[in-house]
């Protein structure tokens, strides 16, 4: 009995668990699969939320209260805390998605799709924020809700390219199939991004060009940039913990349907 | 400490603080929208989480 204890021990673990050879078992490769992910998550998901909370706080007081008001736009100058955040977001989140999409084609990591299909769920609703923001902005300061030009329809297109994604994934039956389709539809998208950044620059826009990312400096008040950059890293690490937990959940729900189908599978 | 934060109000009564110039109804809206997204976003998810974990619980008992 021992003895064959002894000889269990000694035997080198890649002989043990041969789908996972030892020279994959990095960091990264152990935080691609759903088992190291989910507490991963769990642990810092609370961490990531409360950070983003207390800047949230700071950025909004000093977004409404303690920056000053724009010599030309008055108070609406606010909504930019708002917006230029979500449109960073929109942009940036759908980026996201389609390196993730390209990974899962290549690598076939399946919780690279899982981590998509959560993005796109903030990604869409980030959009939302940017469409409705931009409108109310808009009315006030160019005196319409909305033009059909560039910037605005690209950003549109954006919009309806999340929602797209959204229902293709509800659409299938098959997951296999369902994670091919979204992750095609995710990466053909991505010609969409550089659109809408170099909209402002090559068509004519009622949309200003960008002021943080200008020749040089930024050109903006260091007043409202630093709340600006205060409410981007809040919006930011609120997004990454909000895709974190519904990635968490997408795992949870398939763990829940294997457990019942193998209790069903027991009772017959 | 007044010296190294210096803050100045734009506002100097919680009235005007509310009518954002003439611009209230634009502002507060757009705030309003943003809190409402980033709020269900929140607590879809959170909801869900307590659902599924409560779900599966009740399973391995």
């Amino acid at each position: 009995m021992i003895v064959t204890q002894l000889q269990f021990n000694v035997l080198p673990k890649n002989i043990m668990t041969t789908t996972q050879p030892t020279k994959k078992s990095t960091w990264y490769y152990r935080l691609s699969t759903p088992k190291f992910f989910a507490p991963f998550a769990n642990t810092v998901i609370p961490w990531i939320y409360s950070i983003s909370a207390l800047l949230l706080c700071t950025g909004l007081f000093f977004g409404l209260l303690a920056s000053p008001v724009d010599y030309q736009q008055g108070n609406t100058v606010r909504i930019m805390y708002i917006h230029v955040p979500a449109a960073m977001l929109s942009s940036g989140l759908y980026v996201f998605m389609a390196i993730l999409s390209a990974i899962f084609f290549i690598w076939r990591i399946k919780l690279a799709v899982i981590i998509a299909r959560s993005t796109a769920i903030v990604g869409a609703i980030m959009t939302l924020i940017v469409l409705t923001t931009g409108a109310i902005w808009g009315r006030p300061t160019w005196g319409t809700w909305w033009e059909w030009d560039m910037r605005l329809t690209s950003s549109l297109i954006m919009f309806f390219l999340y929602i797209g994604y959204i229902a293709l994934d509800a659409a299938f039956e098959d997951r296999a199939k369902a994670d091919r389709a979204i992750s095609l539809l995710a990466l053909i998208g991505i010609i969409n991004v550089p659109l809408i950044k170099l909209s402002v620059y090559f068509f004519n826009t009622l949309h200003q060009k960008s002021t943080l990312f200008a020749t040089g400096k930024p050109s903006i008040s260091t007043d409202m940039l630093v709340p600006l950059l205060i409410m981007m890293t809040a919006v930011a690490l609120f997004c990454l913990a909000n895709i974190m937990r519904r990635t968490v959940n997408y795992i949870l729900e398939t763990q829940l349907e294997n457990e019942l189908l193998r209790k069903e599978s027991n009772y017959e | 400490m007044n010296e190294f934060i210096s803050l100045t109000y734009a506002f100097n009564t919680t009235s005007e603080f509310l009518a954002m110039g003439k611009h209230g109804l634009y502002v507060w809206l757009s705030y309003g929208i943003f809190t409402t997204c980033i709020v269900g976003l929140f607590t879809s998810a959170h909801i869900k989480s307590k659902m599924l974990k409560k779900a599966l619980d009740q399973l391995k008992q």
